[in-house]
């Protein structure tokens, strides 16, 4: 079973779709748990949403991960979709320090989860 | 607008795992000498220089903060020069420096022979 890094939730909404929230403050420390997580995610999974909308605080180390990550799934054929709310300093962030300009980035969760279902479950 | 408040110091050992106590104490201090608006941008910028420092060395890093009619300025210190440091952060590795310019207007690198201080100044709103 997959052990969670603290303030980080995870979710399975279809089959290959894994959600994972990151709640509170991300920093320096989790940096290494976030990186095995997400990439063992990506490894595992056709679309991967990385949910801040709930995160109060990140930093350069996390970002760094994040954005490492989305490049990783784009070259495997996994979508990789970042899901930012209004915590300013988190949007932010991710922001000024360009990752955004390199990820799908949505403000809801119906967005991130968009072409969810798997080809088998689609009607018709 | 607290006309004189007590200067900001601590000493932060190598250990990622306390730059989250850390922050809170930050908050506390620039709270109490009345930072609002840009707390968060602050925290952010003070705390990437400090992790930096904590990454790049053995040595604990110290921080001091302290309060002038105009201004706030908080100088992180660590050992070591940042040459090498500053040029990790030009890859996609680390984004640590960018960061905290894009943050704050006024931020200084004064790299000495054994030492690094990052001196951040923003103006008092």
């Amino acid at each position: 079973m997959l052990e969670l890094p603290q303030n980080v939730e995870l979710e399975k909404p279809a089959s290959g779709v894994a959600v994972v929230s990151f709640t509170g403050e991300h920093d320096l420390a989790a940096r290494d748990q976030a990186r095995d997580l997400l990439s063992r995610l990506v490894d595992e999974h056709r679309l991967v949403v990385a949910d801040f909308s709930r995160a109060d605080f990140v930093d350069s180390w996390i970002l760094a991960v994040v954005h490492d990550i989305g490049r990783a799934a784009r070259d495997g054929g996994v979508t990789f979709r970042l899901q930012l709310g209004t915590a300013p300093i988190v949007a932010k962030a991710f922001q000024v320090s360009g990752v955004l300009d390199q990820l799908e980035c949505v403000s809801t969760r119906e967005e991130a989860l968009r072409d969810a279902a798997a080809p088998m479950d689609r009607p018709g | 607008m607290i006309a004189a408040a007590e200067p900001f110091t601590a000493t932060l050992p190598a250990d990622p795992g306390l730059l989250r106590d850390f922050r809170q104490r930050l908050a506390s201090w620039l709270e109490a000498v009345g930072v609002e608006e840009e707390r968060d941008a602050i925290l952010l910028a003070v705390h990437e220089a400090a992790a930096n420092g904590i990454q790049n060395g053995a040595k604990p890093v110290t921080i001091v903060g302290r309060v002038e009619p105009d201004y706030i300025h908080i100088d992180v210190t660590s050992a070591g020069r940042w040459g090498a440091q500053v040029k990790e952060l030009s890859d996609e590795r680390g984004r640590g420096l960018p960061l905290m310019r894009a943050l704050l207007s006024d931020v200084e690198i004064l790299s000495e022979e054994e030492r690094t201080i990052v001196r951040l100044r923003m103006i008092r709103s």
